[in-house]
């Protein structure tokens, strides 16, 4: 019989990793209690799961790891209602709940072949590390074009996976352009909002892919510079947020017109998501 | 399909064989007054001349607030699920065609749910066809009618002394097969008394405006009607609660010394915490948004991925709004 929808997956958090000086960005590791469950959990970037407290309730997170990075998943929380409240005071070893994976990934069979430019603001780069993971992984490399990476916060240390950021810079089969809106003393990289470092690294839109996740105001200007650039509407890929419940496409809060972000999305092209109401 | 038919006098009868196989509801009067679907023996006679129950019975499939899990010791587990048949006599032709609307959600829609689908299981939903519609009743505009009991296993036509039933599923042939030697077969007459009364009471059902209600309403997304036909919305929910095909619900926990629930709870659009984001952000932040997603999701959005309307017609929402907004006056609106 299947498995029960409602029924999270056992999980322990196994490592808490702090992302900012404020503290309230954390990324927590989650391992499976059983590994038949882990096996089951077969999940791609742009995919996201309904992480569990109970009595507390749940909420829904982007996955930040990839699949490539088997025995443990990646969640990055910012501290901000009631369940990351408590989410953020659990400590190593706790047991938490994991449904999923939930909704539609990135879409990987068409980003084959295909230069990809990721474009990633605060919080929300969360998928967009695990896309880069994935794509960097030595099996898949080669089944995508060149990869060039734009990635914004408020602050330097805002950023998160900073240790993974240098990492990247090092190689020479990604570029990583960081940006930030208020330089620090020992920061020597861009500053600027994303758009600025876009309109000047001017890439070109031919054979090319544009993944973009962030606060709205930055996807509103990112879509000016990207069409500016020549993108077409279903060359630019979106990952929408939204209040769920059920994370299934019954609870009826999260849909946009006839689509249900839990399930037909919460990944978008900008063609599909010009064809419903502006309500989200 | 097998039709038969059961004199009146004998219903009673019927229904205490159906007693003898799990819980029988038949119509009756709650604490209140109000018609309902009451647990049998009622202790009064089972009416049959009634317009329709108060509430939907969506509850019997859907209810207001049912357990998802169970916590003990910080485990969540499934909640064990009643294995006891039902049998509900007497839901209107509008009501049963509701529960194919909550199929195309519940059932048809991976993954399916499975409490829904347990209860859909477990239950026997005999239809009776309606003789009387009320003034707010406009089945027949929203793809049913007075005698099309889409969505029940049986349907009953009440006749002058007889009640004509007509399976329409498995489980619906299965029941007349168990209390055969209650029924007699009908006679041509019979079936010819029953499409004259259902003929009746079509024509006393004045129809809306429903047709290309999906394409009108597309192109009414900035209509300032919205605004105005949402001015008078109190955001109280009674239509969504009232309404057998809305089924938008909310997951909370309850927990108390490790030990607790997961529970969903009906919830509604009108509310305007039903969207908001944990950031602040609202993308319906106002009643005209709430008002016309609710409009939209059963005359479009719904037609856009089910291929029918979310309405059924029952007309609950027009007799119970406390600020009287009628869902047929927008529609016709809309027309442009």
């Amino acid at each position: 019989m299947a498995r029960n929808p409602y029924l999270p997956y056992p999980t322990r958090i196994e490592e808490v990793t702090v992302e900012n000086g404020a503290r309230d960005i954390k990324t927590f590791r989650l391992a499976f209690e059983d590994p038949a469950h882990a096996a089951e959990f077969r999940h791609l970037p742009g995919q996201f799961a309904e992480l569990s407290i109970p009595g507390v309730g749940e909420a829904p997170f982007g996955i930040a790891s990839s699949p490539t990075e088997t025995g443990y998943l990646l969640f990055s929380v910012k501290r901000t209602g009631l369940f990351t409240n408590e989410l953020h005071s659990l400590e190593p070893g706790a047991p938490i709940g994991a449904r999923g994976p939930m909704g539609k990934p990135f879409p990987w069979e068409r980003m084959e072949g295909k230069n990809l430019l990721i474009i990633g603001g605060g919080f929300a780069f969360t998928t967009l590390r695990a896309a880069i993971k994935y794509i960097l992984d030595p099996a898949n490399r080669a089944r995508f074009g060149s990869l060039l990476v734009i990635y914004g916060a408020r602050t330097p240390d805002e950023l998160m996976y900073k240790n993974e950021l240098a990492e990247w810079q090092a190689r020479g089969d990604i570029q990583v352009h960081l940006t930030v809106d208020v330089a620090d003393k020992p920061w020597t990289q861009h500053v600027g909002v994303v758009t600025r470092v876009l309109d000047e690294l001017n890439p070109s839109a031919a054979g090319t892919l544009a993944i973009a996740c962030g606060p709205p105001i930055m996807i509103k200007f990112t879509l000016l510079s990207l069409g500016k650039l020549g993108f077409l509407d279903d060359a630019v890929i979106l990952s929408l947020e939204m209040r769920m419940k059920c994370g299934i496409g019954k609870c009826g809060r999260c849909n946009i017109g006839s689509r249900y972000v839990c399930k037909d999305g919460p990944v978008f092209t900008r063609e599909e998501l010009k064809a419903l109401p502006a309500e989200y | 399909m097998t039709e038969k038919k059961i004199p009146i006098a004998s219903l009673d009868k019927f229904l205490a064989r159906l007693a003898e196989r799990g819980t029988v509801y038949a119509p009756g009067k709650d604490a209140s007054g109000d018609l309902a679907l009451m647990a049998m023996p009622l202790g009064e006679p089972v009416l049959l001349d009634y317009g329709n129950f108060t509430l939907s019975p969506k509850a019997f499939f859907l209810p207001q607030t049912q357990t998802l899990l169970c916590f003990r010791d910080g485990k969540a587990q499934e909640p064990p699920l009643p294995e006891q048949a039902a049998f509900l006599f007497g839901v209107r032709p509008c009501d049963a065609a509701a529960l194919r609307a909550l199929d195309k959600v519940f059932l048809d829609s991976e993954p399916p749910d499975p409490y829904y689908a347990h209860s859909r299981a477990r239950t026997t939903v005999i239809a009776l066809a309606c003789t009387q519609p009320m003034p707010s009743c406009f089945c027949t505009s929203v793809g049913g009618g007075p005698g099309d009991a889409a969505g029940a296993d049986v349907l009953a036509m009440c006749l002058e002394a007889d009640l004509l039933m007509r399976a329409q599923t498995p489980k619906g042939e299965e029941l007349l097969a168990s209390v055969a030697d209650l029924l007699a077969e009908p006679t041509p007459q019979d079936a010819q008394a029953a499409e004259e009364r259902i003929r009746a009471a079509e024509d006393q059902i004045a129809p809306v405006w429903t047709a290309d209600s999906a394409q009108r309403l597309r192109d009414a997304y900035d209509s300032p009607l919205w605004a105005a036909a949402s001015q008078k919305c109190l955001g109280c929910g009674t239509c969504s609660f009232l309404c057998p095909t809305c089924h938008c619900f909310d997951i909370t926990d309850e927990l108390r010394n490790g030990t607790g629930r997961r529970v969903r709870t009906w919830d509604c659009c009108a509310y305007p915490l039903f969207t908001l984001h944990a950031s602040g952000h609202n993308p319906r932040p106002t009643p005209k948004e709430r008002w016309r997603q609710r409009l939209m999701h059963k005359f479009r959005y719904a037609l856009e991925n089910h291929d029918r309307f979310f309405c059924v017609g029952c007309g609950r929402c027009i007799r119970s709004c406390p600020a009287s907004m009628d869902l047929r006056t927008v529609l016709k609106e809309i027309g442009g």
